[in-house]
């Protein structure tokens, strides 16, 4: 079913919006969930909740794009939920992920100002859209939903370690083009 | 940490045309539950007869005195796909004939108006594998070796356009089986021919275009991929020497206004219980017509017909042998110190292998033995 039609369900309150939208997002919520939290009903959990989310929010939301905006509130909670795992030494699989963009922040000599969040995000953004497609796909794939670094070189048939030899080169890429600009974090 | 967190943030409010493009060939559907039990029996009949093809040669290469036997198993194990409904030259299963003799000027025909090309809306999210829950189900990867034996042979097709090659790299396959049974419940097979690949082994373009021209060919058993492109509503097909093909086209918009196009071309077909789909990107329809008849053309038949029968004036008639010389199956040549009678597929496999090593395309298959 389209995303539109889908939507149309939301705005309709028909309960088959649900099962419509975890038809065709539920894997790929849940992925980014068990990316984040790998105890797999943690991550389920998020994903009802981003169900739940979506039913209270649409409308009088409407997502242009309903998979990034599922991808985006499966992720936030997950993340949320890792946190306050997190504090009970649960588990750290997040720690990997934030240590790796630890590699992106700008060394403070080079420093003018601290970046707000948002222009940050440009930036980014900016940053990516100059990017070849694959180094971009290979980006968001890994710091957006998350993937492991062995997952993502089996989609791409490249060794593991090819594979996190070029992350590290687009974090330093990230960290150069901030220090360019004369930001800090 | 704090500021990585923040970057962690930041990164997630990205545009989402960036999450969009990185979940494309990503899939989207809840688990299959469809069974495939019949897998476990195809491999074992294709290492039967794997070993069957294997055993009759020496190691030196010296054929076998009776290689009519070797002929029959090695079709059905590995050579090229086959069809029931395929003709089969009448001399093909006579003894000491040779099935193999290409007539002077390879030719298919096309009946253009017995051609149905359908307009896709666009490409369909999900063009790769299904993606199951990993909780009850785990993913495993193939190399060529296993898709030989499981589909039937390397994906290959006998007819490769000029200017592409596999980049050296063989076929691979992608599967996932249940935890609890351990059965297979969806597989994909690909591989794939472009003019050029990046280091990473990805496809790249070879001029001003970002977009890489080439194909992919992707085959499964069980179900394991959608479409490429947005299945169209009462789907015309189109007869390939008995064999319906799909086929459908979809113009990509690009450049800074959407000002330019390039094309995607599909083939979709099943041939003996396998599904496949030819996904050609930048290639004209004709060159993705050739592509799939070699494919389906096996046993080789000069009287392949693309399209309806019955000829009509605009009927055209495509000489494979001129765009492409020595790639199509009537072109093939018998590796020195090979037996006449060696069956067709196997030597057609042998002889593209040899051809393509010889330019540096494809990787040797490690049961077909190649005479040096």
């Amino acid at each position: 079913m389209e995303d539109a039609e889908i939507i149309g369900l939301y705005f309709r309150r028909d309960e088959r919006a649900i099962a419509e939208t975890a038809a065709k997002y539920g894997a790929f919520c849940l992925n980014i969930a068990l990316n984040i939290l790998p105890v797999p009903e943690d991550a389920q959990e998020c994903v009802n909740d981003t169900y739940l989310r979506a039913w209270n929010a649409i409308p009088p939301q409407k997502p242009d794009h309903l998979g990034a905006w599922l991808g985006r509130v499966v992720r936030n909670i997950a993340y949320n939920l890792w946190t306050k795992n997190h504090r009970q030494k649960r588990y750290a699989g997040m720690e990997e992920l934030l240590n790796e963009l630890e590699d992106c922040i700008p060394s403070p000599i080079t420093v003018e100002r601290e970046i707000e969040e948002r222009e940050l995000t440009e930036v980014i953004n900016a940053w990516l859209a100059a990017l070849p497609k694959k180094d971009r796909v290979l980006f968001v794939r890994r710091y957006w939903n998350g993937e492991a670094v062995n997952a993502l070189a089996k989609k791409a048939r490249i060794s593991s370690a090819a594979t996190a030899k070029r992350l590290y080169r687009l974090r330093r890429e990230l960290k150069t083009t901030l220090e360019k600009e004369g930001y800090s974090l | 940490m704090k500021e990585a967190k923040k970057l962690y943030d930041s990164i997630s409010n990205i545009d989402d045309r960036f999450i969009e493009e990185a979940q494309a060939g990503e899939v989207r559907k809840v688990p299959v539950r469809r069974k495939w039990a019949e897998l476990a029996a195809c491999l074992c009949l294709a290492a039967v007869g794997a070993v069957a093809v294997l055993h009759p040669w020496e190691p030196g290469g010296t054929p076998v005195s009776n290689p009519t036997e070797t002929i029959n198993r090695g079709t059905e194990a590995t050579g090229a796909p086959s069809t029931d409904n395929i003709p089969v030259r009448p001399d093909d299963d006579k003894p000491g004939a040779n099935p193999l003799a290409p007539p002077d000027a390879p030719i298919i025909t096309i009946h253009w108006e017995g051609v149905a090309v359908n307009e896709s809306a666009g490409l369909s999210a999900g063009e790769s594998m299904l993606c199951l829950d990993p909780e009850n189900y785990s993913c495993e990867f193939w190399g060529q070796e296993d898709v030989a034996a499981c589909y039937g042979w390397t994906l290959a097709p006998a007819y490769i356009p000029e200017g592409l090659t596999g980049g050296g790299q063989g076929a691979s396959a992608e599967i996932w089986r249940e935890k609890a049974a351990g059965e297979i419940v969806l597989d994909q097979a690909r591989r794939g021919f472009w003019t050029a690949f990046g280091e990473d082994g990805t496809p790249k373009s070879d001029d001003g275009l970002d977009v890489p021209t080439g194909f992919t060919i992707r085959a499964t058993r069980g179900g394991g991929f959608l479409s490429t492109l947005l299945p169209v509503d009462n789907a015309r097909t189109t007869d390939f020497g008995g064999v319906s093909v799909t086929l459908s086209h979809y113009s990509v918009k690009y450049g800074p206004d959407d000002s330019d196009t390039y094309d995607i071309y599909t083939a979709w077909f099943t041939l003996k219980g396998v599904e496949y789909e030819i996904e050609a990107q930048r290639l004209a329809l004709e060159e993705v017509i050739k592509i799939t008849a070699s494919v389906i053309n096996i046993p080789y038949s000069e009287d392949f017909t693309v399209g309806s029968p019955g000829a009509l004036p605009d009927d055209t008639v495509i000489d494979l042998s001129r765009g492409a010389p020595g790639e199509f199956a009537g072109d093939m040549h018998r590796p020195e110190g090979f037996h006449e009678n060696i069956g067709s597929a196997l030597a057609l496999k042998m002889s593209i292998t040899d051809d393509v090593l010889a330019g540096g395309g494809i990787e040797a298959h490690p049961d077909i033995w190649v005479e040096e």
